[in-house]
């Protein structure tokens, strides 16, 4: 058989409770926030809501409680994710350090390294930003040129790293760049944890096709890091970036990017009619059910300790699609006149969204590279 | 979940179907079939079955559908589920659900016996048939498998009633359908990827080119979201009747989805083939075929997004989709 499996997760009675708390907790939480910024989904910034999560014990859930985690599998931690997203939370603050940089730290880190930093990134109080593009380095990551030299005291650091999401207000960077010259093109390579507060790091401003500021170039120079700054091993970046990506790639953020406009549709269309087109809304709450259980199916495989790189970028492609897909399907379904002004601000924000879909965290182009890998055409 | 019991009527499936590809009825096939008890398997041990579940009792359906095996053996499971669920014994030789009306019917001209549903007001009656040969009005559908009409009326005193809402019915029949687009899927993928990498052009294979390797890698994720889909349905098939209403949805959504999936992979599946594949000596237009033909039959992709669209305008819970959604998620047997 040439396809990978999804074997289907069936859903525990703790996991419906842990799903009715949490939707309880955000409707609450989130009452005063109107529609328009819940669209802007995990890129909402808001500390305070973050930290609130931490306290629920919602953050480092798959962390081991020795580091401030709380030992929940990664079936848990989907479905927490998935509420917080359809609900469209502003997640944005603790999203990168949660979802991809505390799993790294755990697997690659000392353990002084996940004493410091595993405890706060849980809290909720400790954010990262992701330290791999350059300016001409995108699909083609293997040609970062940000050098880490050694040096006595430890390293000194320098290049410029861009669309790092939430650089301005992240405590940490994990940095992907070479620490020495190689004849293979993925040796040479090393992942070092950056305090952002250092000197020498200057974060300006990229504004994205809406005039929104999330993105940021951040420059090193000669940024002074201890020893210690070290992620793992040197040499080794390659391989943990690569680890680093499969966390990146495997939730759910993947396919609810859009979600908050699904909800708006529907309720401007209960005060008009569907008109001819409920084909293309059935078509699309059927993806999106088949797409669900493709995620929690991936999370499950995770639970049993695979690495279903193959089933998350299957997922991921499929899922991008379906993000980009909603606002064009919602323009055919409602009409003009049934949308109100929330509904359009909603609408503007996911439009002018939805081409980052299918860019961030690997391109379709190499997302359809891996599916084509992993089937054995490469 | 133990799958021992699956695994093993899979690899009995698998030894029963291989090689066996055709479109016409194979009589001999069929005694093999039932030899191995695949027709009864949704019944309980009580009832004259094995007490399966839906993931195992349509599994060989499945592997049927990927060696391109023409039998109603789906058809005859879920005929003897409903004689089951009204008390009625259940049936030896080939059979299928037949609503009142006209409605093609498959291998209707080879079965035994058509279990024929009727909507009246005491609920769903049920009424068991032995037509005749010249009781059909032939047809068949793309892939040359008879679609046979029936033109007896119904029965005036049906044999038993069900407590179970039409849709139920028409839901389990288009979800027999998702089940069979998901292993032809597969199978075609299979045939893809080996042709692929036999096949050279510009000195070497096809599948070293990349823009063939991502038709493929798109050809996949259709064929992973139609497995999911299919087996999302099957499973909620097994509380069909207690809790209808995430069975209904979960096959709306799965025959909406394996309909597409079907759309894509025979299109990419006969574009990487070339002429070989649109040729009668190549088995891919066999596998291709079905796949048009069961896309549309019992509800095609409108029919059940409807379906799905007016769940979703009906929703009253402030108008929520989502607390719905998760209501169909499968749960752990308690």
């Amino acid at each position: 058989m040439t396809l990978p499996t999804f074997p289907l997760e069936t859903t525990t009675p703790a996991q419906m409770a842990l799903r009715e708390e949490v939707r309880a907790f955000l409707a609450d939480a989130l009452v005063d926030l109107p529609a328009r910024e819940r669209a802007r989904s995990w890129v909402g910034f808001d500390a305070d809501f973050s930290a609130a999560l931490g306290q629920r014990g919602w953050l480092g859930m798959t962390l081991p409680t020795a580091y401030g985690g709380h030992g929940r599998n990664a079936v848990d931690r989907h479905i927490v994710v998935e509420e917080l997203l359809a609900a469209g939370a502003p997640v944005a603050a603790h999203w990168i350090a949660d979802r991809q940089s505390a799993p790294l730290i755990l697997r690659h880190g000392t353990e002084e390294q996940r004493q410091t930093i595993l405890p706060r990134i849980a809290a909720g109080t400790c954010f990262f930003g992701i330290g791999m593009s350059e300016a001409t380095s995108g699909s083609d990551l293997a040609s970062v040129r940000t050098k880490a030299e050694k040096t006595d005291d430890g390293y000194v650091l320098n290049g410029t790293k861009l669309w790092t999401t939430y650089g301005h207000k992240a405590h940490y960077m994990i940095v992907f760049c070479r620490t020495s010259k190689s004849d293979n093109r993925h040796g040479g390579f090393s992942q070092v944890l950056v305090d952002m507060s250092l000197p020498g790091i200057i974060v300006s401003p990229v504004l994205d096709i809406a005039g929104e500021h999330h993105f940021n170039e951040v420059t090193f120079d000669n940024v002074a890091l201890p020893p210690d700054a070290l992620l793992g091993k040197e040499g080794d970046g390659w391989a943990q970036v690569i680890s680093e990506l499969a966390f990146e790639r495997s939730g759910p953020d993947r396919f609810l990017s859009s979600y908050v406009l699904i909800e708006e549709l529907l309720r401007c269309l209960k005060r008009a009619s569907a008109g001819s087109e409920t084909t293309d809304l059935g078509r699309m709450i059927a993806r999106l059910m088949v797409l669900r259980q493709m995620s929690l199916s991936v999370a499950g495989r995770l639970v049993r300790g695979e690495q279903p790189v193959l089933a998350a970028a299957i997922v991921k492609d499929l899922g991008a699609l379906f993000e980009q897909d909603v606002p064009e399907i919602a323009r055919r379904v409602l009409s003009d006149d049934a949308a109100d002004p929330e509904y359009a601000a909603v609408f503007q924000r996911i439009l002018l969204a939805a081409p980052s879909y299918s860019l961030r965290g690997g391109t379709r182009e190499i997302l359809r590279g891996i599916i084509a890998r992993g089937l054995g055409l490469r | 979940m133990d799958d021992s019991t699956y695994s093993m009527v899979i690899e009995s499936a698998e030894k029963l179907f291989s090689d066996r590809s055709g479109k016409n009825f194979d009589p001999a096939l069929w005694a093999a079939v039932e030899e191995a008890g695949f027709p009864l398997a949704l019944l309980s041990e009580d009832q004259g079955g094995y007490g399966m579940s839906a993931r195992e009792a349509f599994a060989p359906v499945r592997v049927a559908a990927a060696h391109g095996v023409a039998l109603p053996l789906g058809e005859t499971l879920l005929a003897n589920w409903v004689l089951g669920e009204a008390g009625l014994d259940p049936i030896e030789g080939p059979a299928a659900l037949v609503w009142d009306g006209k409605a093609a019917v498959p291998f209707g001209r080879f079965l035994k016996t058509v279990v024929q549903l009727c909507e009246t007001d005491a609920g769903l009656a049920v009424s068991v048939l032995h037509p005749r040969a010249e009781d059909w009005q032939p047809a068949l559908n793309y892939a040359g498998e008879a679609r046979d009409t029936l033109t007896v009326d119904a029965q005036a005193k049906p044999d038993a009633h069900i407590a179970c809402a039409p849709v139920v019915l028409r839901a389990a029949m288009a979800m027999l359908r998702a089940v069979q687009i998901a292993g032809t899927t597969d199978a075609v993928a299979d045939m893809c990827m080996s042709y692929c990498n036999e096949r050279e052009q510009f000195g070497r294979p096809l599948s070293k080119h990349q823009a063939v390797q991502h038709q493929l890698a798109v050809l996949a994720t259709h064929g992973c979201a139609a497995t999911v889909a299919a087996d999302m349905a099957v499973a909620a098939f097994d509380a069909a009747l207690d809790q209808s209403e995430p069975f209904v949805l979960s096959a709306a959504a799965a025959k909406v989805r394996t309909a597409e999936a079907a759309t894509a992979v025979s299109s990419i599946s006969h574009q990487v083939h070339g002429a070989i594949g649109f040729s009668e000596e190549y088995p891919l237009h066999r596998l291709t075929c079905r796949l048009w033909s069961w896309r549309d039959e019992d509800g095609s992709e409108a029919h059940w997004a409807k379906h799905l669209a007016d769940w979703a305008g009906s929703l009253h819970d402030g108008g929520h989709l989502w607390p719905a959604l998760t209501a169909c998620d499968l749960r752990e047997a308690t």
